[in-house]
């Protein structure tokens, strides 16, 4: 960990702000702290997350939760509406799903992992990968990219739209639709449908496969580079099966170390707050959640792609597992923890989720029409854990006898790689900002490290056309030296 | 009200008194009392077999709307009052569901001077198509105010006249809440059917009074007395009052005043009864006749946006790095 | 050419007592409404059904159909009309749709999308209302009430319970509960009572079925609300 959180006397420093970096509901931007001779002394990356959700949510029915609360996002929503449906299957008093219902919301959450993952390589990170983190900002998103590649932006657009078609099918929409509801799903997935998605996944999963290769060439161009770029050593967390395969949808908690020993296993997620304990800082509204065994200082952790395909033992399925086998002989047998080696874990999912969704389509059950599990007594509180594309989120509740929700407890993916995402742009600021006068395209190196993480921060910063960036200067009396605009 | 009973045979009469005039019924039921001791109220009345009649007061909480008959029969039913759907009218299903009668204490008293002087006597005062004479309430900047009884016919500059009013009144209210604003370029028209007719409320605005603040006044009124039964009136006067105090607030443009006319038409044509139907008169009168004191207080003449346009352009000049004359708008927005 | 009258130049019977509503319904036509349900006492509260009765505006759910009446009902005037009263009852209340699970079966979004609110026009009341959940199987959330009255209706003529009134006047009316406590919880309501399943928005609701209708599926998704002009059971003539 580099000691760049707080520096001895940041009176005496310049101040570099990136803001907004484009991100999430909200705004966030970099502070950095230089000296005169632009040394880095302090990085922090402030998050505004939008947590009115969970007081808003209080005095609202809990079957109306699910579906309220995936408006928190509108690129992984499915994670919102499955996290706490599976919290209100259990405050509902229902018992185990149907199979049918099962397989129905994993074929949904598969779909939605592939449209995410998709969107997020393809359309927010290719752009610096494929033409540079210094090229022509102009030409440096998707638009550019689809010029300079046609038929891999095709792809990824193509890919991205089955994942979506994936959630239309089952939940009724491509975005915040309702097909999930407490103790099942509330429509069988037609023969039709089903039939559909089945002729065109064979092409995903080729080209999910052709993506993994993309990103094995990319690094092959500079291993060391890509290898080591915003490497924060952190320990890892992530849902596992009994198998120790992970599990997007349930499963038990697993983390470990930055050498990959083991931390806990099989741990029920229900009890997180044992596990888990979120601290606050005084520069920044998003919370640190740590491990509370190792405490703050050492029980960081980081979610996510990159975590869960080093936290488990194997991948289930066989093209994926290859690859993964490939990206574990990238380290010689060390976790990596480098921030791009997201990219490369990522597609590996995604190309998990293809084939699972696969399996799924050519699974019988998948279009059952027993859709309700049976009913018991009502109960009070439950957490929803899942594994959303970008990582583990927690829901939990707490619903009084009047069935109105009391208290509602979310922690987010993005929260979950807080302090990762931190030290991940202190390790660039330091390598690469360091000692040198400071330009847009070094800047957008603190960028591709936040965007490796999170892609919700990055859609802003590659939206078509271009966000303002704007960095100013300041001297230690606070008087504007320079002012460096992005465009 | 019993002579009127006797014509159409009914034997019970309610005098309908607003909570705000309860220190009327005291002396209002001494004489009741008193004319039934006289066998002017009670069976047969004056002697006369069959004629009976007597009289109850009926206290209301008040509230503007139960000035309008079916929704005073309702509260008269101990209802809340709300104006019912017509047909069927009151003459066919009123009280309790029974034929009523429902009148001003004004049209009953002159029931009385019919009768007892005949109609041709009464035809004698007032115009051709509006005959007899008229109570006018007068209030507000004079020095008399009170109540005025003149023939049909008579001029507003006459009754500004009589009631001390100053030289330089700047407007008129006449017929209350609901009715019309009157200039002086209009005081030489008449209190009349043909022209302007009126329950008799007369409110004198003298040279001080701001307009705005008036309009402003009557949509708070009518936004408290609107009893909400109906969409157009519940919302549509609370709009009006709410448009108002933007104005007021200095945050209005031209937007919100024709959007004030809109809402006017709008209430006139949907609303369930004549509350609603003329709760944008006073506003949409003090617009036409007295623009300016809309207008000194408009922040834009055609619309104020929330952002200003020419500088929601500039981080597109920065990206695109320019600054040339087509980057900016001709006008600032 | 006895009892007949037009809406939008075509002939339309009607049975002598039916109101103009009535007459357009048994004969397929669509007329706008919200507070109006043909089992109840009329209303003609909500004034969706506005039309022009030979010119004057009317509510055809009030007014008697008569001989000759020339009646105006699918008109841009009487359409911009109804969806300003749209707007109107929607900046009223809190109608949050996205999260709403009456949402694709409530009669005021339908009219929403009838009549193209494409904004609310209006600026927004944001009144604070709160949720009544006292009872085990029914909710009621004032939010999303628009006073339409039909379970004040439905309680009073066809449950005789008398559980719910209007009270208060402007904008200050709101449904009262005639209980003890005011709570739904402590009044004799049933889930099986009419009133609980007349709302046409999601102010009252059933517990716990919310969202068990799927996207698709919903009555305002397979038909927008003007398809509904198929015939209807008549009233009783009063």
């Amino acid at each position: 960990m580099l000691n760049l959180e707080t520096a001895a006397a940041p009176h005496r420093l310049r101040r570099v702000a990136i803001e907004p970096v484009s991100r999430v509901e909200g705004h966030g931007k970099v502070t950095i702290l230089l000296d005169q001779e632009n040394r880095v002394h302090q990085v922090r990356l402030h998050i505004v997350e939008f947590r009115g959700f969970e007081i808003f949510i209080e005095g609202r029915p809990y079957w109306e939760v699910p579906v309220a609360v995936q408006r928190l996002c509108g690129i992984c929503p499915v994670s919102h509406l499955l996290a706490a449906t599976k919290a209100m299957d259990v405050i509902a008093g229902f018992g185990p799903l149907t199979p049918t219902a099962e397989k129905l919301r994993r074929l949904l959450h598969y779909g939605q992992i592939v449209q995410s993952h998709a969107l997020h390589f393809f359309h927010l990170s290719s752009p610096d990968l494929l033409l540079g983190f210094e090229s022509e900002v102009a030409k440096r998103n998707i638009v550019g990219v689809a010029a300079a590649f046609p038929d891999l932006a095709r792809q990824g657009v193509m890919t991205r739209k089955f994942g979506q078609e994936v959630i239309r099918h089952v939940a009724g929409k491509r975005i915040h639709g309702t097909g999930i509801i407490p103790g099942g799903v509330n429509k069988a997935l037609s023969v039709e449908d089903r039939d559909t998605m089945r002729s065109g996944v064979d092409q995903i999963v080729e080209w999910s496969k052709e993506a993994v290769g993309l990103v094995v060439k990319l690094h092959e161009t500079s291993p060391e580079f890509y290898r080591t770029f915003g490497e924060a050593r952190a320990n890892m967390m992530g849902l596992v099966d009994a198998r120790g395969a992970p599990d997007f949808y349930d499963g038990g908690l697993r983390a470990r170390d930055a050498d990959g020993g083991p931390i806990f296993d099989h741990v029920d997620p229900a009890s997180y707050k044992s596990l888990l304990q979120e601290d606050v800082k005084n520069w920044t509204y998003m919370k640190f959640p740590h491990i509370k065994a190792l405490g703050a200082e050492k029980g960081w952790y980081r979610v996510g792609p990159l975590a869960r395909v080093q936290v488990c033992d194997v991948l289930p399925t066989p093209l994926a597992e290859a690859e993964r086998r490939k990206f574990l002989a990238a380290g010689d047998g060390k976790p990596l923890h480098g921030a791009l080696m997201y990219h490369w874990a990522r597609m590996i999912e995604m190309l998990l989720a293809a084939e699972l969704a696969r399996g799924l389509l050519d699974d019988p059950d998948i279009v059952g029409t027993d859709l309700m599990a049976d009913k018991g007594p009502r109960r009070e509180e439950a957490v929803g854990v899942i594994e959303a594309p970008r990582g583990t989120l927690f829901h939990h509740y707490r619903v009084n006898d009047d069935d109105l929700v009391a208290y509602c407890n979310l922690i987010v993916s993005t929260t979950n790689n807080n302090q990762a995402m931190n030290e991940s742009i202190r390790a660039v600021a330091q390598r690469f900002l360091s000692g040198r006068e400071v330009t847009e395209g070094l800047l957008n190196h603190i960028e591709v490290a936040i965007r490796a993480y999170d892609p919700c921060l990055s859609c802003a910063t590659h939206a078509l056309g271009e966000m303002p960036l704007e960095v100013d200067l300041f001297d230690a009396e606070g008087a504007l030296v320079s002012r460096l605009r992005k465009g | 009200m019993a002579i009127a009973g006797y014509v159409v045979g009914a034997t019970k009469g309610f005098i309908y008194l607003r909570g705000e005039y309860k220190h009327l019924q005291e002396p209002l039921q001494r004489d009741i009392d008193t004319m039934r001791a006289s066998g002017r109220l009670g069976t047969s009345i004056r002697g006369a077999p069959g004629f009976d009649f007597d009289v109850e007061i009926h206290m209301g909480a008040g509230g503007y709307v139960c000035g309008e008959g079916t929704a005073q029969v309702e509260s008269l039913e101990g209802k809340p009052g709300r104006p019912r759907v017509r047909p069927p009218s009151m003459v066919s299903v009123g009280y309790l569901g029974k034929p009523t009668v429902v009148d001003n204490v004004e049209t009953l008293a002159h029931c009385t001077e019919i009768a007892v002087d005949g109609g041709a006597s009464f035809a004698k005062r007032g115009t051709k198509t509006s005959t007899g004479t008229k109570l006018v309430s007068v209030s507000g900047d004079c020095e008399r105010p009170g109540v005025y009884e003149y023939q049909f016919g008579v001029t507003i500059g006459r009754i500004l006249q009589d009631c001390g009013a100053p030289a330089a009144v700047t407007a008129v209210q006449i017929g209350g809440a609901s009715g019309v604003l009157v200039t002086p370029d209009e005081f030489s028209r008449r209190i009349a059917f043909e022209d302007i007719s009126t329950a008799g409320a007369f409110m004198i605005f003298g040279p001080d009074r701001d307009i705005f603040e008036v309009a402003r006044n009557f949509a708070h009124f009518f936004a408290h007395e609107s009893c909400g039964f109906c969409t157009p009136c519940r919302v549509g006067t609370a709009i009006q009052r709410n448009i108002m105090e933007k104005i007021a607030e200095g945050r209005g443009s031209n937007y919100e005043v024709n959007d004030l006319k809109r809402l006017a038409e709008f209430m006139k044509r949907t609303s369930h009864c004549g509350l609603g139907e003329t709760a944008g008169n006073a506003v949409r009168d003090a617009l036409n006749k007295f623009r300016p004191a809309f207008e000194r207080r408009l922040r834009a003449r055609d619309f104020a946006p929330a952002i200003s346009l020419e500088a929601a352009l500039e981080p597109a000049r920065r990206i695109t790095a320019r600054d040339d004359a087509d980057a900016h708008l001709d006008v600032e927005g | 050419m006895d009892n007949e009258f037009t809406i939008d130049e075509q002939p339309v019977p009607f049975v002598p007592g039916q109101t103009i509503l009535e007459a357009a319904k048994a004969a397929g036509y669509y007329i706008p409404h919200l507070c109006f349900q043909p089992d109840f006492k009329r209303h003609g509260g909500c004034k969706l059904c506005t039309v022009l009765v030979n010119g004057r505006t009317q509510t055809a759910c009030t007014h008697k159909a008569a001989v000759g009446q020339e009646v105006d009902v699918n008109t841009p005037e009487l359409n911009a009309m109804r969806r300003s009263l749209v707007q109107m009852l929607f900046i009223e209340g809190n109608h949050f749709c996205p999260a709403c699970e009456k949402s694709g079966a409530c009669q005021l979004q339908a009219l929403g999308y009838e009549y193209e609110m494409m904004s609310p026009h209006f600026v927004e009341l944001y009144p604070h209302r709160e949720v009544d959940a006292t009872h085990p199987d029914v909710m009621i959330d004032f939010n999303r009430c628009i006073l339409c009255e039909l379970c004040v209706r439905a309680s009073r003529d066809v449950d005789h319970k008398e559980i719910f009134a209007v009270a208060g006047r402007g904008l200050d009316a709101k449904l009262i509960i005639n209980s003890p406590t005011g709570k739904l919880g402590d009044s004799a309501f049933a889930v099986a009572d009419r009133a609980a399943q007349v709302c046409p928005v999601g102010a009252i609701v059933i517990k716990r079925v919310g969202f068990a209708t799927a996207i698709g599926d919903r009555p305002y998704d397979r038909e927008p609300i003007s398809a509904e002009a198929e015939s209807c059971e008549l009233p009783e003539v009063r």
